[in-house]
C-alpha cells in the first residue's frame, strides 16, 4: 500500500487527498496548528501537526516535513504549490530516507530556480529568450541599449527573487541608475555585474503545461493564457490561449518540449512565456519567462480541457507506477476558464478579509468544477494565502465558457467574509475579456478607475 | 461499563437517568471511596468522603462545563483525598485534576528523547525539581537535535511521552507542578 504525505494546506491539500482517494493510496496531511481541523485533515486518513500557525515554523520548513514523512512511514511526499514545493532541500532530505518526492529532481529545481540560471538553460535548449547583453560600464550599457531598444531592464547578473531590477525607459534613466544598480548588486548579491534586457511592457502571459518522465520523455498538455493579473497575481486563466496562430502555438509548444527534454524533467511543470502579438508578425514574438517546477494553481484548466488527472499522474510517477497519461494528447475541443476566488475586498485595494465563513454555496452542473477547502463554519485563517476556491467552467467554445462562468459566479455565495466574487462578476463581463487576448498590464490599468468610481459614489 | 447496560447506552451516546442510577448502584456496591465518570459530556461524581451535593451531580446536562463548575468548591477535594483514603484500589487512574499543572509541550513535530544518550539517565523524572531553563527532553528533526526546556520552575508531576516516539507540535511532553 502506497502512503502519501501531503506537505501543504488549503485547497491544494484537499486536491491531493482526493487524488490519493482516487488511486486507493493512504494519505496523511501535515498541518500547522491553525489547520488541525481543515477539510484536508478531515478527509485524510490522518493528520500530523508539524508546527505552529506561522508558516515560517511549519509549512516552510523542509526538515519538519521530511521528519513527518519519515515518522508516518510515507512512500511519497506531495508538496503542492508554494511553500517547499520548489525548495531542492525537501527532495534531498527525502532522497536520503528513500522517500519519493512528487516533483522535479533537486538539481532541476536549482537549474530553473533563479531567472538567470533558467535563462541559461533556455538558451541551451534553443528556446527564445528576450534580447540581453552583459554591460560592464555605463558606456557599454548605452551601446547595448541602442541595440536592444527601450524600454529595458537593468538587472543584477547574480540577482534573483525579483530584486535588483531597474526599469530604464530612456538613455537618461541609464545615466541615473547605472551606478546605483551596480552598488545594489554588490551589496545584495556580492557582485556588481549587471546586464540589460529588453522589457516587454505590454505582452500576454501564455504558459505551456508539460509532464516529463524523468528520462527525456515529455508530454505537452497544451497552453494556458494567464494574462489577467493583478500585480503579477493571476486572477483568471483559460485554455487554450485565445487567438494564437498555429505557428505561434507550435513555437510555444515546441520550445517548452525542448526545454523539458533538455532538463530531463520529472513530473508536472510549466514553462511560462511572454507573447507579444502587437506587431502582427506570425509567429508572434515569444520570449521565455521562467519554469515553474511544481503543479500550478491553475492546473485544473488543463485537466478539464483534456480529461486528465495531473496530480494523480505526479503521485503515480513518484510511486514508480504508470502515470495513466497518454503518450500524446489530441487537439482539445471546447474551452475552459478558471476564476480564483479569494478572501479579499476588491473595492478597498484587495484588502485581505479572513474570518468566519458562516455559509458557502458553490454552483454545480455540467462542466463546473470547484476546488476549495472552505466549508460552512470554516474560520479562514489570516496566516496564509487568500485563495479560498477555484471555480472552473468548461463549455463547447470560449463565449459559452465565459457565459457559463458568469452564471456560475452569480450562483456562488460565501457569507461572513468579503470575497472577490463580485469583482469576478465585473471581470468576466468586460468587453476586453470577452474579446480575449488582453495583456498582463490590462487589469492594473482598468480596475483602479472602476474601484475609485464606485468608492466615490459610495462616499457621495 | 456503559457497554453492557442495555440498549440506551450503545452508540447513541445518550446517557439517561437509568444509566446514572445503575452507575450509582454499582459504585455503591464497589470498594471505591470516590469516583468520577464522564460519559459523553455528562460527568457523575460519587464520593463517600467529600461533602458534595451528590443528588445534584447526575443532572444529565449536555453542557460539559456544568460539572467542572463545581470544582472550585470544597468538592475539589476528592482527587486529593483518594490516595489517602483507599489503599487497595489506588491503581485506579482517577482522572486527577491537572488544571494547576503546567504542560510542557513540543514546539514542533519531532522524535522525542527523554535522555541525553541511550545509556544515560533521563533528563528528569517524576518528583524532580526543575528550573525554567532545565532541559527536560530533546526533539530530533532530521538528525538535528533541539533541546526542550521546562519553561517553568517547579516539580515534575508526570512524564507523558514514550522515549523515541514521534510527537506532534503541541503534544504534552510532561506536566510540572509550578513552584
Amino acid at each position: 500500500m502506497t502512503r502519501v504525505l501531503v506537505a501543504n494546506r488549503g485547497e491544494i491539500a484537499v486536491r491531493v487527498v482526493r487524488a490519493c482517494r482516487r488511486l486507493g493510496f493512504e494519505v496523511v496531511v501535515a498541518v500547522s496548528a491553525a489547520d488541525r481541523d481543515s477539510l484536508a485533515a478531515r478527509l485524510a486518513d490522518r493528520a500530523v501537526c508539524i508546527g505552529p500557525a506561522d508558516p515560517g515554523r511549519s509549512y516552510l520548513r523542509p526538515e519538519l516535513l521530511a521528519q513527518a514523512a519519515v515518522s508516518v512511514g510515507a512512500d511519497v511526499v506531495h508538496p503542492g504549490y508554494g511553500f517547499c514545493s520548489e525548495k531542492p532541500e525537501l527532495g534531498e532530505l527525502l532522497a536520503e530516507e528513500g522517500i519519493a518526492f512528487a516533483g522535479p529532481r533537486p538539481e532541476t529545481l536549482r537549474a530553473v530556480g533563479d531567472k538567470s540560471s533558467a535563462r541559461r538553460e533556455a538558451i541551451a535548449a534553443d528556446v527564445p529568450v528576450s534580447p540581453a547583453e552583459d554591460v560592464a560600464d555605463l558606456a557599454a550599457a548605452h551601446a547595448a541599449a541602442d541595440r536592444i531598444g527601450y524600454p529595458a531592464l537593468l538587472k543584477a547578473v547574480h540577482g534573483g527573487g525579483g530584486r535588483g531590477i531597474h526599469l530604464v525607459r530612456e538613455p537618461a534613466d541609464l545615466d541615473r541608475t547605472f551606478d546605483l544598480a551596480a552598488a545594489e548588486a554588490r551589496a545584495g548579491f556580492g557582485d556588481g555585474a549587471l546586464y540589460l534586457e529588453r522589457y516587454y511592457a505590454d505582452a500576454r502571459h501564455v504558459e505551456v503545461q508539460v509532464f516529463g518522465d524523468g528520462e527525456g520523455g515529455v508530454l505537452v498538455a497544451g497552453d494556458r493564457d494567464c494574462s489577467v493579473q493583478r500585480r503579477h497575481q493571476k486572477v483568471l486563466e483559460e485554455a487554450p490561449a485565445p487567438g494564437l496562430s498555429p505557428a505561434t502555438r507550435a513555437l510555444l509548444h515546441d520550445s517548452a518540449a525542448r526545454l523539458a527534454r533538455h532538463l530531463r524533467y520529472t513530473g508536472a511543470g510549466t514553462v511560462e512565456f511572454l507573447v507579444d502579438d502587437s506587431a502582427g508578425a506570425d509567429p508572434a514574438t515569444v520570449v521565455f519567462l521562467e519554469v515553474n517546477g511544481r503543479i500550478q494553481v491553475e492546473h485544473p484548466v488543463t485537466e478539464e480541457l483534456f480529461g486528465i488527472d495531473l496530480v494523480a499522474a505526479q503521485l503515480l510517477l513518484a510511486a514508480g507506477l504508470p502515470t495513466g497519461l497518454p503518450e500524446s494528447l489530441p487537439e482539445p475541443h471546447g474551452h475552459v476558464v478558471e476564476c480564483r476566488v479569494t478572501a479579499e475586498d476588491a473595492w478597498v485595494g484587495f484588502r485581505p478579509s479572513p474570518g468566519r465563513i458562516t455559509a458557502v454555496v458553490w454552483p454545480a452542473g455540467p462542466g463546473i468544477r470547484v476546488d476549495t477547502h472552505t466549508t460552512d463554519g470554516y474560520l479562514f485563517p489570516p496566516f496564509y494565502d487568500s485563495l479560498l476556491g477555484k471555480l472552473v467552467v468548461r463549455a463547447h467554445d470560449r463565449t459559452a465558457a465565459l457565459d457559463a462562468m458568469a452564471a456560475a459566479l452569480g450562483n456562488a455565495r460565501v457569507d461572513g467574509i468579503a470575497t472577490t466574487l463580485d469583482f469576478l462578476d465585473w471581470l468576466v463581463a468586460q468587453p476586453d475579456v470577452r474579446r480575449g487576448g488582453v495583456t498582463t498590464q490590462w487589469l492594473d490599468r482598468v480596475w483602479p478607475e472602476v474601484a475609485g468610481a464606485r468608492t466615490a459614489v459610495g462616499a457621495a | 461499563m456503559s457497554r453492557d447496560n442495555g440498549p440506551t447506552s450503545g452508540t447513541t451516546q445518550q446517557v439517561c437517568w437509568e444509566d446514572v442510577l445503575e452507575l450509582v448502584t454499582r459504585l455503591d456496591g464497589s470498594g471505591f471511596a470516590d469516583a468520577e465518570i464522564t460519559l459523553d459530556g455528562v460527568t457523575v461524581r460519587v464520593s463517600r468522603t467529600a461533602l458534595p451535593t451528590a443528588p445534584g451531580a447526575p443532572t444529565p446536562a449536555p453542557a460539559a462545563p456544568v460539572a467542572p463548575a463545581a470544582d472550585p468548591a470544597p468538592a475539589a477535594a476528592p482527587a486529593a483525598a483518594a490516595p489517602a483514603a483507599v489503599g487497595p484500589v489506588a491503581a485506579v487512574p482517577a482522572p486527577a485534576d491537572t488544571s494547576h499543572l503546567v504542560e510542557v509541550t513540543a514546539p514542533m513535530l519531532g522524535v522525542a528523547y527523554l535522555r541525553p544518550a541511550p545509556d544515560a539517565a533521563p533528563f528528569v523524572a517524576v518528583g524532580d525539581t526543575v528550573q525554567a531553563d532545565t532541559t527536560v527532553a530533546v526533539l530530533e528533526v532530521m538528525k538535528l537535535m533541539t533541546n526542550v526546556s521546562a519553561g517553568v520552575a517547579g516539580r515534575v508531576a508526570e512524564v507523558c511521552v514514550v522515549e523515541g516516539s514521534m510527537v506532534e507540535h503541541g503534544a504534552v511532553l510532561l506536566r510540572v507542578e509550578p513552584a
